[in-house]
């Protein structure tokens, strides 16, 4: 091997496999269960006119079943299938976070959350708010995501490759989703219209006074300033383009601006379009550098402090 | 390649090699979203925007706006679109929007008996600053009888 490939396959590896500790990996754990109460909670199969509870009361004739589910030759959902998943799906998050029977409970929680929102994107609407998490929720059931911050009293483990590829790959699969809307919205005309054009204004007015119930405070209001809601569109392309920067820039400076434009879009989608999305303001954390900021606030002193 | 690291490898190429062919070949689909939603751009032309308003009546005659549907409802306009000319399909579909939207107003506390649904169309043109109202309906009026 010549030794350029030699060192592309070495900086390859300590990509994806350098020693790290269990404590990203663990709070990955914690954030992806957190995301997956809030979409069970906030749509929770008991309650009959939830999205969830009256999936089993659709009529089938209007089942149009996503491809994955197509191949797994799934039909329309029962309420009783809906409620056992539900119910399991629940049950081995709550386990999951909890970091107890990690390797059934991940996958169960994997498998759930599959096929509870799989069957809800199954109607002829696609909600593209929770995909990610599926990804994430596969990951964690392929790692050894429960060696930090579990209930139960394993030593602390060692540093371990085993430890960092997994949260690389869901730090990626998270910013990529951001980075290709982003692509698609640069790649539509110019390549600026996006930004420039009435576009972010447009949407405003029709996210406040069409598609919700109750305009917001604060979007009807940037709606009329060309400058603020050029600013906003602005903002948004690259805060979606540059949150994959996170994955692989350690400079504090460049990771807290880009934090702030991740924060400010998820935040404008509530605050300017009435669009709550419990589950970025969730995922996003797991973009933080966690062992960074344990090492610079709770590792020991060092020897020469004392 | 290290031995005991094919699992991670497999994952890896698993999902980055997804994420890739959905995005090269134009794919939205479940889980591999690309997110391409709020992306078309409509320089200098006037924006038309529909939204879809459900508005009960009681036998008494009470007023009861912003009713809603399962799964949304543009979601139902939909179906209700797919099953004309479907009278059973219909019925099946007037009988689900009516108990829908009655048990959810008795989980708000307001035990009521819907006589009729009114299923408004508005269609509004994004104008200068202001969202304004160009067309009303046609709309249609669903009666409990139909159920």
């Amino acid at each position: 091997m010549s030794a350029k490939l030699q060192s592309l396959y070495a900086r390859w590896d300590r990509f994806w496999f350098a020693p790290a500790a269990p404590l990203s990996l663990a709070i990955c754990r914690l954030t992806a269960c957190a995301a997956l109460f809030s979409f069970l909670l906030a749509e929770p199969a008991w309650t009959w006119t939830s999205q969830l509870g009256v999936l089993g009361a659709l009529p089938p004739e209007f089942w149009k079943p996503i491809p994955a589910l197509a191949l797994l030759h799934l039909g329309p959902p029962s309420q009783t299938a809906v409620g056992t998943v539900f119910g399991l799906t629940l049950t081995a998050a709550s386990l999951l976070a909890l970091g107890l029977f990690s390797r059934v409970s991940s996958v169960l929680s994997a498998a759930g959350a599959f096929y509870l929102l799989a069957v809800r994107n199954s109607w002829g609407k696609i909600y593209h708010d929770y995909h990610v998490l599926v990804v994430i929720l596969i990951v964690l059931a392929l790692s050894q995501c429960s060696a930090a911050l579990s209930v139960t009293r394993t030593p602390a483990a060692a540093p371990s490759w085993q430890y960092r590829w997994p949260v690389k790959l869901i730090q990626l699969s998270y910013t990529l989703m951001f980075a290709f809307a982003a692509f698609n919205k640069l790649a539509e005309g110019d390549g600026s219209e996006w930004i420039f054009s009435e576009n972010m204004r447009n949407t405003l007015l029709v996210q406040n006074f069409v598609s919700e119930p109750a305009p917001t405070l604060l979007g009807p209001w940037v709606a009329q300033h060309r400058v603020l809601w050029t600013t906003g569109a602005l903002g948004i392309v690259l805060a979606q383009a540059t949150a994959v920067g996170l994955v692989f820039i350690r400079q504090r400076f460049v990771r807290a601006a880009i934090f702030v434009l991740l924060w400010g879009f998820i935040g404008g989608r509530t605050f300017l379009m009435g669009m709550p999305e419990p589950i970025f303001a969730i995922l996003t954390l797991v973009l933080i550098d966690w062992e960074g900021l344990h090492e610079r606030f709770f590792s020991a002193a060092p020897d020469s402090a004392k | 390649m290290s031995k005991g690291k094919w699992l991670p490898y497999l994952t890896i190429a698993f999902v980055l090699g997804n994420y890739a062919w959905h995005f090269l070949a134009h794919i939205d689909a479940f889980p591999f979203s690309n997110f391409s939603i709020f992306s078309e751009t409509r320089r200098g032309a006037r924006h038309v925007a529909t939204s879809f308003e459900f508005i009960g009546y009681t036998a008494s005659g009470e007023r009861i706006e912003r009713l809603g549907a399962p799964l949304g409802n543009t979601v139902f306009r939909n179906w209700a679109r797919r099953a004309n000319g479907h009278p059973e399909l219909q019925r099946k579909l007037i009988e689900l929007l009516f108990r829908w939207n009655e048990s959810e107003l008795a989980r708000q506390g307001r035990g009521v008996a819907l006589a009729a649904i009114e299923l408004r169309r508005t269609q509004f043109i994004i104008d200068g600053l202001a969202a304004r109202e160009v067309t009303r309906g046609p709309s249609r009026l669903l009666s409990r009888y139909e159920r």
